[in-house]
């Protein structure tokens, strides 16, 4: 049997899925809450999001939470009742998590506005 | 047992229903923790459009506004639902990958959790901190 | 529940399929006498012995060590000799052969896949240095034994392909306890094949069909814990995968 290639789309998504995990509570507090009322101040956030650090970090946590919800939606779908799509799920799935990441890496680089 | 063909001919099939994962409560608690992914994949993109929108401040601005209106409080109410359900079966299921033996002792599964959670509870500080000093 | 002299019933629900007479499956009530310390399997021998002796069934060593008496109850899949009456009475208590198994009668499944897959991940040791009976015993420290001593406990029930939907779905999919039987051997010091087994077990039908459900840890009666064994395969080859794609001059 050969082994499979699966460990590609695996690594980012188990990184993606830890990630979710440890930050997206803390940042919907944030973006939910603390900055709409005005808890926190809107212009440092913003500032605080112009910054090169900072854009990285949200770089690698869009991007990985594409893969992590590819992956996972990948066999979700399916055993949902869509099973005719299995065999093309993957690549529209991970297409899109792909093009998602470098949307988001332009965006990040501030290359396109 | 070598089934021969005319018994194989005779056999039940019995395929698995279409409302298989709402039968037992495992199974429901499992696909909302696969679906969790998509709604926090939707909340990325919001995120996407903080950092989008932040070298302009009117239109930054304007979306902080959108923050404020009951639609986007429901959906946040939503995601964090979702997200608290990825970050606790994430954590619990943590012991089940790392497996870690000090000789013949292997190391207590609510260890490996609790490292997690802990990390969780840092990691949420910091951010909590960065976000109000910026 | 109470029987005309008085004395506590409990009703059981049976899967009723005889190919030669059924052409669809029925479910058939019986009311059997009510005991705290019966077990499903003490109900079904009563059954078959006092009141429907063609109810058919496996089942041997009635103690939990031989995996035969595998079946759905209450949806649940269990050990019938491990089943107590008084967890579900006054309810009745629907008992069904194991899913996503072919019928063959009544509670009897063909099991012939899960056979086939045992041998498809070479479940037995293949020694690395073999050794004949003059050269005395293999050495093996307590700590090398506490790497794969919980996956030894299976005893091939298959309870853990009845709870696994992804088996359910995709026959294909080797499957819990295969797998924890490939790493069984394959953290074993004395064994020399686990790159053969890799082969196997890092295939798209081994580990990377799972979807961590987690029900067949969940139902495993003697707690070998498959799930895990299958996620730290996962770690170990998504570890092997990336080290052969980025330095590709070392050896497997």
């Amino acid at each position: 049997m050969r082994r499979s290639n699966e460990p590609l789309w695996w690594v980012p998504f188990a990184g993606g899925m830890m990630i979710d995990a440890m930050v997206i509570p803390a940042l919907i507090v944030i973006t939910g809450i603390l900055l709409p009322f005005g808890i926190i101040d809107v212009e440092s956030i913003r500032q605080l999001l112009l910054h090169p650090l900072t854009r990285a970090a949200m770089f690698v946590i869009i991007s990985l939470t594409f893969f992590h919800a590819a992956h996972r939606l990948r066999f979700a779908l399916p055993d949902l009742g869509l099973r005719a799509l299995k065999p093309v799920l993957g690549f529209i799935l991970y297409g899109g998590a792909i093009l998602a990441t470098l949307v988001t890496g332009a965006i990040a680089l501030q290359i396109i506005q | 047992m070598q089934a021969n063909s005319e018994q194989r001919k005779r056999e039940l099939v019995r395929p698995i229903p279409g409302n298989w994962w709402l039968r037992r409560r495992p199974y429901t608690v499992f696909m909302l923790r696969e679906l969790s992914a998509g709604f926090i994949a939707l909340y990325a993109i919001l995120l996407f459009r903080l950092m989008h929108r932040a070298p302009d401040q009117v239109n930054f601005g304007l979306l902080v506004d959108e923050l404020k209106g009951p639609t986007f409080i429901f959906l946040h109410l939503v995601v964090l639902g979702f997200a608290l359900l990825n970050t606790i079966t994430t954590f619990n299921l943590a012991p089940r990958v790392f497996k870690l033996y000090r000789g013949e002792e292997k190391v207590p599964e609510s260890l490996i959790a609790g490292a997690h959670y802990a990390a969780w509870i840092v990691a949420s500080i910091v951010l909590l901190v960065i976000a109000w000093r910026a | 529940m109470a029987s005309s002299t008085g004395e506590k019933t409990c009703t059981l629900e049976l899967f009723r399929y005889h190919p030669d007479q059924d052409r669809e499956p029925r479910f058939q009530s019986y009311e059997v006498p009510y005991r705290t310390d019966w077990v499903v399997l003490d109900a079904l021998n009563y059954i078959k012995g006092e009141l429907d002796g063609t109810v058919t069934y496996r089942w041997s060593c009635r103690m939990g060590v031989c995996g035969s008496c595998g079946m759905m109850v209450n949806g649940v899949p269990k050990l019938s000799c491990a089943t107590f009456l008084k967890d579900y009475y006054p309810a009745t208590i629907r008992v069904e052969p194991l899913s996503n198994f072919p019928v063959i009668r009544d509670m009897v499944v063909n099991f012939d896949d899960f056979m086939h897959k045992l041998t498809e991940v070479k479940a037995w040791m293949i020694p690395k240095e073999p050794r004949t009976l003059d050269e005395g015993a293999y050495i093996q420290s307590p700590g090398e034994l506490a790497e794969y001593k919980q996956y030894t406990m299976c005893i091939n029930c298959m309870l853990c392909y009845a709870a696994c939907p992804v088996y359910g779905h995709e026959p294909d999919f080797i499957g819990p306890a295969a797998i924890a039987l490939a790493q069984r051997y394959n953290k074993d010091s004395r064994d020399g094949a686990a790159a053969e087994r890799s082969d196997v077990i890092q295939s798209n039908e081994g580990v990377w069909e799972c979807t961590l459900v987690g029900e067949c840890s969940q139902v495993c009666p003697k707690h070998v814990d498959p799930a895990g064994a299958i996620q730290e395969a996962k770690l170990q080859g998504a570890q092997d995968w990336w080290k052969s794609v980025l330095m590709p001059w070392g050896k497997r």
